[in-house]
């Protein structure tokens, strides 16, 4: 049947999008899969067949992204989320210059010249500080719900001074200001405040050309979105499926290659 | 990571063995109770000491060589022990490391951990933060004299002539020093002829690396970087020579039959920053495993030794000081961007690689601006990668894999036109 999938192999999350050889777009998936392994991204992909009514024979070109691309043997071609960010992104908005990721390990910043290509990157992932997973955390620390962390901290009238970006300095921070009696929507919202700091300068380092767009899992989270604008003086536009940009990033690859082999 | 693509210098592996014979004479000479230099620093004083027949250790250059072989580990944990903690640059804690290092560990423990003492200190400061501090710890851990050759630094275009005499001037001091710590008159005579000698070895390499601007090239930066052995270990002796012109002989071989370094060559690339000694090998593997050739970088093209058309049997100070103030690190960034650029333009590099090394804030805190000035200039794309020179622990192999697969994919979006 030549169809295409891009398989994103994320830190927490797998994400795949199937297409057809004409481009459209089939299906799409994002499943949480909390340790990187084959059988979670298998799983992840055999979900997207499974919605779109196509079975695993139909493939006929899969490229994985993400930091699990190389690890899993069912791809016939693996591609950086550099390049793949950078593929989706233009493919959704053809007017952005510059990508904001936040996954659940890393963070990257990433420039696009005015035809979609890479001119440029940032990443900071040697630890968890500001991503996904430190935001998880906080959520569990300070017992709320992860996605409602977004809408409470922007009723925040006084933000708290979090100074420690680091997981396990951040945490006691919360315990402190916790017990200091600090409300939990200040709390949020100085950890949104440190959060957008400490991407305000990657991004810098960067470049920030407009249009700017905002993917990744805390891209669902309007308080750091809402910061970083501020904090940027810009408006960040969010996909309507944040998540899903790798992953549409690596289709794309997938249905160039059937289209001009390179591999 | 693909199939090993790695077409190794068979003359490269000639550095390992002399290197392993320096360390040799060393502990021999330390057996002999004879004396005993500890140089840090940029390696200036050699030839003045080799003149008077005195035994060195490098630290720099033997804590590149305990990381390479994987001994540093220990002597990391006795410096940190002494609270040189992890920030610290890495080549000072494992070279304190070993200078610390309990007599029974010390004894009963790796023949490169069984360095003898010295009988004074020596420091070539290009402008690092630590190397003094370096050079003053080892002074008083074994309570023996320094002398600090400070080399100056070209913040500005700067007097060269004046930056000359300041430098022929210290070393004419570190001369005295050496004839107060020897009790002998200094041999002019031998240090002419091991300026004539050096002159000629560094000429030969020199030739063999600018023969690598053809592609594929026939050697990689890491034999270039393995190959500074020659530099560090052998100035003044024979042996220099004859490495470097196995070495030279092997690319000649090369480029006549169009034998690259990497198997079937497809990205020529620019190191930026020091060697990351533990990976040696693994990054060499990693980027001929992509087709990518790192081909020149700073570190070896414009750091030891790499001027000998300034040396002159006649000037022997003069030469070595000409040679040490050429060093990247005394330079300032308009110089680095336009050295570094025209260095790109003759080896055609296709992208930058830049080693942003944890432990060595000097060389790393000017890398942005030179990147981001040779790579516009260049057209050229450029990526970061955080380790070290000496400490593996800030090393990610994930994180390298995914930086320079993506700027090839960078590379290849830019042929590609799009």
């Amino acid at each position: 049947m030549g169809l295409v999938a891009g398989v994103d192999i994320g830190s927490i999350t797998a994400k795949t999008v199937l297409m057809d050889r004409d481009g459209r777009l089939l299906a799409q998936k994002v499943l949480h899969q909390g340790i990187v392994n084959e059988a979670a991204a298998l799983a992840c992909m055999g979900a997207t067949l499974h919605d779109a009514g196509v079975a695993q024979d139909d493939l006929e070109f899969i490229v994985t992204t993400g930091y699990g691309r190389s690890l899993v043997s069912f791809g016939h071609k693996n591609v950086t989320e550099i390049s793949c960010h950078a593929r989706g992104a233009h493919y959704l908005f053809p007017d952005v210059h510059t990508v904001i990721d936040i996954g659940g390990q890393d963070s990257k910043v990433i420039s696009l010249d005015d035809a979609g290509r890479v001119a440029g990157f940032n990443m900071n992932d040697k630890c968890a500080a500001g991503t996904g997973r430190f935001l998880e955390v906080l959520a569990r620390a300070l017992d709320v719900a992860l996605e409602d962390m977004g809408r409470m901290s922007q009723v925040s009238g006084n933000p708290a001074q979090v100074s420690s970006l680091c997981t396990v300095f951040a945490e006691s921070e919360i315990v402190s200001l916790s017990a200091q009696g600090n409300p939990k929507v200040d709390i949020i919202a100085g950890l949104h405040e440190a959060i957008g700091r400490r991407l305000q300068a990657m991004v810098k380092g960067v470049g920030v050309r407009p249009r700017v767009m905002m993917s990744g899992g805390v891209a669902k989270n309007q308080g750091v979105v809402r910061v970083l604008e501020r904090l940027l003086a810009i408006e960040i536009v969010v996909p309507e499926e944040p998540q899903i940009v790798g992953a549409l990033g690596a289709v794309l690859y997938a249905l160039e290659e059937v289209k001009s082999p390179t591999v | 990571m693909q199939q090993k693509r790695t077409n190794r210098m068979d003359s490269v592996a000639l550095v390992g063995r002399a290197v392993d014979g320096f360390y040799a004479d060393l502990r021999d000479a330390g057996e002999r109770k004879d004396t005993v230099a500890f140089c840090d620093g940029f390696p200036l004083p050699f030839p003045l000491l080799r003149a008077m027949d005195v035994s060195y250790f490098y630290g720099d250059a033997y804590s590149a060589l305990v990381a390479a072989r994987h001994k540093e580990k220990p002597l990391q944990q006795v410096a940190e022990d002494r609270g040189f903690i992890v920030e610290v640059c890495s080549y000072t804690r494992n070279a304190m490391g070993c200078a610390l290092l309990p007599e029974e560990q010390r004894a009963g423990g790796h023949p490169l951990w069984q360095i003898p003492h010295p009988s004074f200190v020596i420091v070539t400061d290009p402008g690092c933060s630590m190397l003094v501090n370096w050079g003053d710890a080892e002074r008083r851990q074994f309570n023996v004299p320094m002398f600090v050759v400070q080399l100056p630094h070209f913040w500005d275009d700067g007097d060269e002539a004046e930056a000359m005499d300041f430098t022929v001037k210290q070393l004419r001091e570190c001369v005295t020093f050496l004839e107060d710590m020897l009790h002998r008159p200094f041999n002019w005579d031998r240090l002419s002829e091991i300026i004539a000698d050096t002159k000629v070895a560094t000429t030969i390499r020199k030739e063999a690396m600018e023969m690598c601007k053809v592609a594929p090239s026939p050697a990689t930066f890491f034999d270039w970087a393995s190959a500074l052995g020659g530099v560090n270990y052998l100035l003044g002796k024979p042996q220099c020579r004859e490495l470097y012109q196995a070495i030279k002989d092997e690319v000649v071989q090369r480029v006549q039959k169009k034998e690259g370094a990497v198997i079937g060559e497809q990205y020529r690339l620019y190191w930026d920053g020091i060697m990351c000694w533990p990976k040696l090998g693994v990054l060499g593997d990693k980027f001929a495993s992509l087709g990518a050739c790192v081909v020149a970088g700073r570190y070896t093209h414009l750091g030891f030794y790499n001027l000998p058309e300034a040396m002159d049997p006649t000037k022997p100070l003069e030469s070595l000081a000409a040679n040490g103030m050429a060093l990247h690190a005394n330079h300032n960034l308009d110089w680095l961007v336009d050295n570094i650029s025209n260095l790109c333009q003759e080896y055609k590099i296709d992208g930058l690689v830049c080693h942003a090394h944890r432990t060595c804030r000097p060389l790393a805190a000017p890398q942005l601006e030179i990147m981001d000035g040779v790579s516009r200039r260049l057209g050229i794309p450029a990526v970061f990668f955080e380790a070290d020179m000496a400490d593996e622990t800030f090393y990610a192999d994930a994180q390298v894999d995914t930086r320079v697969q993506a700027l090839l994919e960078e590379i290849d979006a830019r042929r590609k036109g799009r």
